[in-house]
């Protein structure tokens, strides 16, 4: 499973999008997020996220890999997303009545 | 930066290099991206290891550290020499603050060449407060004989310090040497067995319990009973007293042999054990026990040997009966030929045969259910 500031919730948040490779993927998440991740932090959360039956390979000629969010993959990132828009909204409303 | 890639384990690298080689084309090369790489690469090594392979490889890290620790701090050693002096202890002291002034430690200091990694960082004023207070020390021994002893880096230097020591003590009256000071010898000489062990331990527990972070359910079932094994192995050997051995030899210049033996038994005897065991606040039963002296080398010498729970105490104990056995034979004239000695190492109990008992059965243990581990897609299968 993954956390709520973990790189491979960022690189599963991009391909919500579409399929990407590396550095779309790193331009991407700088652009939505703010957080530069660097190629080794990257490919460790992609290996993760292979390894897990979360994202898959798309195959292609290009050297540059992109990278698909296979239907577990995006059933798990519905469900932490859910989680953690339950934590803002709560925070959110505690802050307003605060 | 594209070969730091390198360091990925292979299997990782057949799966990803192509692919990550051409990330590497795309990004800015700076500092912060090598070292991305390089702590992805140490993540994808630790990852790719069979947690079993973590146990000797950070216990081999922990040795390393140990070892690194021992070779840097260089060994001490203590030489000491015996003797014999009238007047009281506080009389004793007087003497040795006498020959350990101020002027007189700054020429064995500079004549010796000793402290010499700290010489030219600190002053000799110190140097020579400091040789006082932490290195030299003057200690009974036996009634009337003392011990002074000197320690540092360099055996020779230690060897004739403690001499130079011992004859400015011996200039003053009443003062009588009973020996040249003694080779210098590494005290206390296990303490660096223990760096080394507990270097080997930390390392252990830290592979044990990375693993435990990286392994199966089974795994980490294995790494319990293991480290409960290891624990339950070196604890108990921990609540055990260490037991300190001094020797004395004297020798038989003439006479009868059976004369001394008769003094040997004489002293020896349940009721000058009991007396003597009163006076010295000793166990009996321990002293008896405890105390061996024998004629041997063909009836030429005597051994007088004391095992006890306090080192110094098994010194002044073997010295007290050596000095009572020259006194008390008069058919026969005997020579000190080895005060005895101050132990620096226990001889009981042998802690170190079952901690790695324990660590042996750990690690047997982790190892035969690591391998029974599922090869991933990191780990070449």
């Amino acid at each position: 499973m993954t956390r709520n500031n973990d790189p491979a919730l960022l690189v599963m948040a991009s391909l919500a999008e579409g399929d990407k490779h590396g550095y779309a993927m790193m331009e991407d998440i700088a652009a939505f997020a703010g957080v530069k991740l660097g190629p080794g932090t990257l490919y460790g959360a992609i290996t993760r996220l292979e390894e897990n039956g979360w994202i898959a390979p798309v195959p292609s000629d290009d050297r540059r890999q992109p990278y698909t969010l296979t239907a577990l993959g995006r059933r798990l990132l519905e469900k932490e997303l859910e989680a953690l828009q339950s934590v803002v909204k709560t925070a959110l409303t505690r802050l307003r009545n605060a | 930066m594209r070969r730091l890639v390198l360091l990925y384990p292979k299997a990782w690298r057949e799966r990803y290099a192509r692919e990550f080689d051409a990330l590497l084309a795309d990004v800015q090369p700076t500092w912060r991206t090598a070292l991305d790489i390089f702590s992805g690469a140490m993540k994808m090594q630790i990852q790719s290891l069979r947690p079993w392979m973590l146990v000797p490889l950070c216990a081999a890290l922990g040795i390393a550290s140990a070892i690194t620790y021992v070779v840097a701090n260089p060994s001490r050693y203590e030489s000491q020499a015996l003797f014999k002096a009238d007047g009281d202890v506080d009389h004793v002291g007087e003497l040795a603050q006498e020959v350990m002034s101020r002027p007189s430690l700054a020429l064995i200091i500079v004549r010796e060449n000793l402290y010499k990694t700290q010489y030219n960082r600190i002053s000799l004023e110190e140097l020579t407060e400091r040789m006082k207070r932490e290195d030299i020390q003057v200690r009974p021994v036996a009634d009337h004989t003392y011990a002074i002893a000197f320690q540092s880096d360099d055996p020779s230097a230690v060897q004739r310090t403690t001499q130079r020591l011992a004859v400015a003590l011996a200039q003053n009256q009443g003062v009588q040497l009973l020996g040249p000071a003694s080779p210098a010898v590494r005290p206390p000489n296990s303490y660096r067995w223990r760096i080394l062990f507990f270097g080997l331990v930390f390392g252990l527990a830290a592979g044990v319990f990375t693993a435990l972070f990286t392994g199966l359910q089974v795994w980490k079932l294995a790494a319990g009973f293991g480290i409960a094994g290891l624990l339950l192995a070196v604890i108990p050997w921990y609540f055990v007293d260490d037991v300190w051995s001094s020797s004395a030899v004297i020798g038989i210049r003439s006479g009868n042999p059976a004369a001394v033996q008769k003094t040997i038994d004489d002293l020896t005897s349940l009721a000058r054990l009991k007396m003597f065991a009163k006076d010295w606040a000793i166990d009996e039963p321990w002293l008896r026990e405890n105390l061996h002296i024998r004629i041997f080398a063909k009836g030429q010498a005597v051994l007088v040997q004391y095992r006890h729970k306090n080192n110094q105490k098994a010194q002044q104990v073997a010295a007290k009966f050596a000095s009572m056995l020259i006194d008390s034979t008069p058919d026969a004239t005997l020579k000190l030929l080895d005060p005895a000695s101050l132990p620096y190492a226990p001889i009981y109990p042998n802690r170190a045969m079952p901690a790695l008992l324990g660590l042996l059965v750990g690690v047997t243990g982790a190892i035969i259910t690591g391998m029974r581990r599922r090869p991933t897609l990191t780990r070449a299968s």
